[in-house]
């Protein structure tokens, strides 16, 4: 069963009159539909203004849905009253961009606020902080206030605290958009220990491509309120669909290169054959196709690309200058284009 | 001290004044009004205040009607001067208090305008607290109640402190004008004996008197509040 199921979901703001405008509906989410599964983490990314952040106060219903119905675990959320719905968010996570934390308490006190909401004891709340400040590594922080730590100390503090009540569900709202890239690793690498050590199931929002990679199992892409594509991780970056996404994945790994710097490649390299391969299955190596052209007796250089890996599998996206004779070249592509996607350029 | 002064000025009708412990009365009756009436007021602000912030377009109990009828009421009483206020709210003091002169009408006025003054500063105030703050809260699963007294207080409480500092020093200054309606206090003090009666002495000792209660009260509320927020 779905953790988390979104179904024809739409939401609009009313945005007051101006000089130029009556009042109006802006539509923020048009006739969403996904669904994540248990122990994922499932990775939502778009550019700002995309209606990611409404999508995901959608489920804990921090923002109430226009239309359509949001289920978590099987529950209509959509249905729940208010004291069900306090209910509800006891029992999802949900940790911000900007940590949001109480600077009025302590960073223990910040990890105890939601034991105390759910009634736990204290001395079994006392308990459990400590096992939070051990878990996300700040044991000797317990006492400090908020607004002695660095962003990734109390980024971690607020994954302390969703933690807290050890619900099955969190939501990562631009987690990382506040840090620096190392911090932002440090704060990455804490989410997928609390993916597979908790088995917590992750909703990930993000404008990076990199935090997808690094994190997610499935991804959606939304743009102006609709999720253009979505997929498995690698599928999206091996094999993007629509042109955001493959916008998104440009970011992270160069795509074959066009326009103005494929001219400079030619220029560097007179008289050979531009090709793009795209290695996106672990079944080809890549010295499978190096030695179709060590045999054909052509020489080749690498001019541009990247290898990543997503998912524990790797993926290149490589464009060689091939320098040969012609009737070799054109001899060999069939061959290469049989092992991996081949393109001339 | 004030012996002091009289031996330093030598025997002036100030030291009358003194000796017939008419000047600590009006320390101990300005003291006694701003207290009760700060007292008073602050009750009233931090529930007006509170209803001002949380009713509030967008806000934990939004509420277009009672936010208006909220905002009207503060609106159209706080900016009247205190001097007319005291005069126009004497017949419900009257009603309340017994009487419509003296210091209990005084404080009566006093009270209420305290009120409306703090809460501009409790509502100010709570804007001050990050939105995210409320949201997390919320995210938590907790009550509006909750939020309400468990982190929108909380987190505002250091720069409502020092507002309300500023709000004791705004109770003073009004108290100054009980002579109106026959109370006492520094104000009446001064205006009788000193501005009445041309002796700038005696003026200039209640005006030191009133700075050294003002400066204290502030170096109080600073301390509190720098507690509090731990800077």
């Amino acid at each position: 069963m779905a953790v988390v199921e979104l179904r024809d979901v739409t939401k609009t703001f009313e945005v007051a009159r101006t000089k130029t405008s009556p009042d109006r509906e802006l539509m923020v989410l048009d006739r969403v539909n996904l669904s994540v599964e248990e122990g994922e983490i499932f990775g939502l990314i778009g550019y700002s203004g995309a209606g990611k952040s409404t999508l995901v106060r959608l489920i804990n219903a921090l923002t109430p849905v226009t239309s359509g119905q949001v289920l978590v675990e099987g529950r209509e959320v959509t249905a729940l009253k208010e004291p069900e719905l306090r209910t509800l968010r006891r029992n999802i996570g949900m940790i911000f961009q900007q940590f949001n934390l109480f600077n009025s308490r302590s960073v223990a006190g910040n990890v105890a606020y939601p034991l105390a909401i759910a009634g736990v004891p204290r001395a079994e709340r006392d308990v459990r902080v400590a096992e939070l400040l051990e878990f996300v590594g700040l044991s000797d922080k317990a006492l400090t206030y908020p607004d002695q730590l660095s962003g990734g100390q109390k980024q971690r503090v607020g994954i302390a605290r969703a933690l807290a009540t050890r619900p099955k569900l969190l939501l990562a709202d631009e987690a990382t958009s506040a840090l620096d890239p190392e911090t932002t690793q440090e704060v990455l690498a804490l989410l997928r220990r609390v993916n597979t050590e908790l088995g917590t199931t992750i909703v990930i929002i993000t404008h990076e491509m990199a935090v997808i990679r690094d994190t997610a199992h499935r991804v959606a892409v939304l743009d102006e309120g609709r999720i253009v594509e979505t997929g498995e991780v690698y599928d999206l970056f091996a094999n993007p669909q629509h042109p955001v996404t493959a916008r998104f994945v440009a970011t992270v790994i160069s795509p074959p290169p066009t326009g103005e710097t494929l001219q400079t490649i030619k220029t560097h390299h007179p008289k050979t054959t531009v090709v793009a391969l795209r290695f996106d299955e672990d079944r080809v190596n890549q010295a499978d196709v190096y030695r179709l052209f060590f045999e054909a007796g052509i020489a080749f250089e690498l001019v541009a690309g990247g290898i990543e890996t997503i998912q524990q599998r790797h993926f290149a996206q490589l464009t060689l200058a091939l320098d040969g004779s012609p009737a070799a070249i054109a001899d060999v592509l069939p061959q290469v284009s049989e092992l991996v996607h081949t393109e001339v350029l | 001290m004030l012996q002091w002064l009289c031996d330093a000025a030598g025997r002036t009708r100030l030291c009358e004044l003194v000796e017939r412990g008419y000047l600590t009365k009006a320390i101990f009756e300005t003291l006694y009004m701003v207290t009760i009436a700060l007292g008073i007021g602050v009750v009233i602000g931090l529930i007006v205040g509170l209803g001002l912030y949380t009713t509030r377009k967008g806000g934990l109990y939004a509420n277009r009607a009672v936010y208006a009828v909220l905002n009207l009421i503060v609106n159209i009483f706080r900016p009247i001067p205190f001097v007319i206020f005291i005069g126009a709210v004497q017949p419900l003091a009257r009603a309340v208090t017994g009487t419509g002169i003296g210091n209990p009408a005084i404080i009566f006025g006093l009270s209420i305008a305290a009120g409306f003054f703090v809460s501009r500063i409790v509502e100010q105030n709570l804007f001050s607290v990050d939105p995210g703050v409320v949201e997390a809260a919320r995210a938590c699963g907790a009550s509006r109640p909750r939020i309400v007294f468990g982190v929108l207080i909380p987190e505002a409480l250091g720069p409502l402190i020092l507002g309300l500092t500023f709000s004791f020093v705004a109770v003073v200054d009004a108290s100054a004008i009980a002579g109106v309606l026959g109370g006492g206090g520094l104000g009446n003090f001064s205006l009788s004996y000193g501005f009445r009666q041309f002796d700038t002495l005696v003026t200039w000792v209640t005006v030191v008197i009133i700075i050294v209660i003002v400066q204290a009260a502030q170096l109080l509320g600073n301390w509190a509040a720098r507690r509090i927020m731990r800077r």
